[in-house]
């Protein structure tokens, strides 16, 4: 049932490819240069929220991944803005009218005429945008969608060549990283960075293409530093540390002969963050991926925060946010929730760090959001930055995070680390999409809709609270 | 994520407070609220009997 239909050929070589999304991706400068204008230029946003990444769900949590982004749907509140939100299945209306109740300002009914759901009906757990290249008649649809070519633009989850190829097939420029910029989003490629930005990060080896590879690498770190206890080895594409494995070291003998077969036994044995991986599909993805194996940092007190920072299509980088990361899972590596925003002990430290990719990046010609994920550590009342890794798309804190800013027109001050409203208000929240349990099952959303109205009436919320203060998330849950 | 509720029993959940500690507090009051109605919810099960 899941077998792939065939895609039609863009009937373009590679280079072509490039050029024709090159061209594409120019409109976006007067494009940011009118909506920064505040003009009331009609515009359409076309939110394509596939999750083209190695990532293992069901339908009914791929379908909910692909709502978290139905924050976008505040962007209604510009009078003369369309938005067109494509989704593998049709969404609960009432989910729908939950987030158009949101908007400030805007009547309902108003914003709803230029808001155009659409979707290939296909539960298949393949990725969004590959669903839509398969149906040209769907890709036809959407372009009648689209009023003005040159005042329109794709917004994507995260950015391959399978997005790229949709970009050009709808005759609109993309707002995120061109795919040729896809390898400084790998863990190697993350690595190379820091290392050339002279960027804080763990002593690790990168470029590895099998686990022969990895067991050298840990060879040659354990000559540097003896007293390696535990390694994580990292696939290049692994989100949410699904990718991630931790080698315990603890007790093998100093470096020798033997060392090498040593080492390969402890590989043997190493943990999967995510469950359910054998040893042997591991090496298979290593093998064809590639990763990284790097010295897992750990002290007393450590944390884990990240820093989000765009680059507008004029090259300018802005700094947008920190958080701190709630990770769980069997090692402590798997994305759970946030908190906004990160500890001030440290918020300055990792944007200072962060700021110095984001120039990087700039130059490298990468477009939109990305964020850097940190590990802190106290030593001696000072904590200590180690960049891990950069995501060059939106992430798990992207959709608590926007959803604050477009409901309140605040912003946050980054060199106070400190958000505040547009009124003065400081503001913090904690967010998590991992907020599960068998017995949530019973629940509808409109069972969920009801809870805030009933616990405002019963008092169980305060009057302040009831607003809008907890909700339950349609768009503004989850983890990548 | 309400999709995801009848399948897996999962949603995502965003408090927002005027400092970290409000946020927390109003975080576990709608986590016990879920919680509280779903047992509600699972009770309502039996029929009267005529």
């Amino acid at each position: 049932m899941n077998e792939n239909l065939p895609i039609p050929n863009l009937g373009l070589t590679e280079p072509e490819a490039e050029a024709r999304f090159a061209e594409l991706q120019k409109k976006l400068v007067p494009l940011w240069r009118s909506i920064q204008s505040f003009n009331q230029d009609e515009q359409t946003i076309v939110v394509v929220p596939s999750l083209t990444i190695d990532f293992d769900c069901s339908s009914s949590e791929l379908q909910a991944y692909e709502e978290r982004f139905l924050f976008l749907l505040l962007l209604l509140r510009q009078p003369r803005a369309r938005l067109i939100y494509v989704t593998s299945q049709m969404i609960h209306p009432n989910i729908i009218d939950y987030y158009l109740d949101l908007l400030p300002g805007v009547i309902s009914s108003h914003a709803r005429k230029r808001l155009f759901l659409v979707s290939p009906l296909d539960a298949s757990t393949r990725p969004l945008s590959v669903k839509l290249l398969e149906r040209p008649r769907l890709i036809e649809y959407l372009r009648s969608l689209i009023i003005d070519f040159d005042r329109a633009h794709l917004v994507p989850y995260n950015t391959t060549t399978v997005e790229r190829d949709l970009a050009i097939r709808l005759g609109i420029p993309m707002y995120g990283a061109d795919p040729k910029t896809f390898w400084i989003g790998t863990k190697s490629g993350s690595r190379r960075m820091f290392a050339d930005e002279g960027v804080q990060h763990p002593l690790g080896i990168e470029d590895l293409k099998s686990i022969d590879d990895v067991a050298r690498a840990i060879a040659e770190m354990r000559a540097q530093k003896p007293r390696l206890r535990q390694m994580l080895v990292k696939l290049n594409e692994g989100v949410s540390g699904e990718g991630n494995a931790l080698v315990d070291l603890e007790g093998l003998t100093f470096p020798g002969t033997s060392e090498h077969d040593l080492i390969l036994q402890r590989l043997r044995s190493m943990k999967f963050e995510l469950q359910g991986v054998t040893y042997d599909e591991y090496v298979a993805k290593l093998n064809e991926r590639g990763g990284i194996v790097e010295e897992r940092i750990s002290g007393e007190e450590f944390r884990s925060p990240s820093a989000q920072l765009r680059i507008t299509p004029l090259g300018q980088v802005e700094r947008l946010s920190t958080h701190d990361q709630v990770l769980g899972g069997a090692s402590g590596q798997t994305y759970l929730g946030c908190r906004f925003p990160a500890d001030p002990a440290y918020a300055g430290a990792i944007m200072r760090e962060a700021s110095k990719v984001g120039a990087r990046l700039a130059r490298e010609g990468v477009v939109g959001r990305f964020a850097i994920d940190f590990v802190t550590v106290r030593e001696q009342n000072e904590w200590k930055a180690y960049a891990i890794e950069i995501n060059l798309r939106k992430g798990g804190t992207t959709h608590p995070f926007l959803t604050l800013q477009f409901l309140t027109d605040g912003a946050y001050d980054a060199d106070q680390g400190i958000f505040r409203t547009a009124l003065g208000h400081e503001k913090c929240f904690v967010a998590s999409d991992h907020q599960d349990s068998p017995l949530y099952r019973v629940f509808t959303p409109d069972d969920l809709f009801a809870f805030r109205s009933d616990a405002a009436v019963r008092g169980r919320l305060s009057h302040d609270e009831r607003a809008r203060h907890t909700r339950p998330r349609g768009a503004d849950g989850g983890r990548q | 994520m309400m999709s995801a509720l009848g399948t897996h029993g999962r949603v995502g959940l965003t408090a927002v407070g005027n400092n970290r500690d409000e946020a927390d507090a109003l975080f576990a009051k709608a986590v016990k609220i879920l919680d509280d109605e779903a047992r509600i919810a699972l009770d309502h099960q039996a029929i009267a009997a005529v």
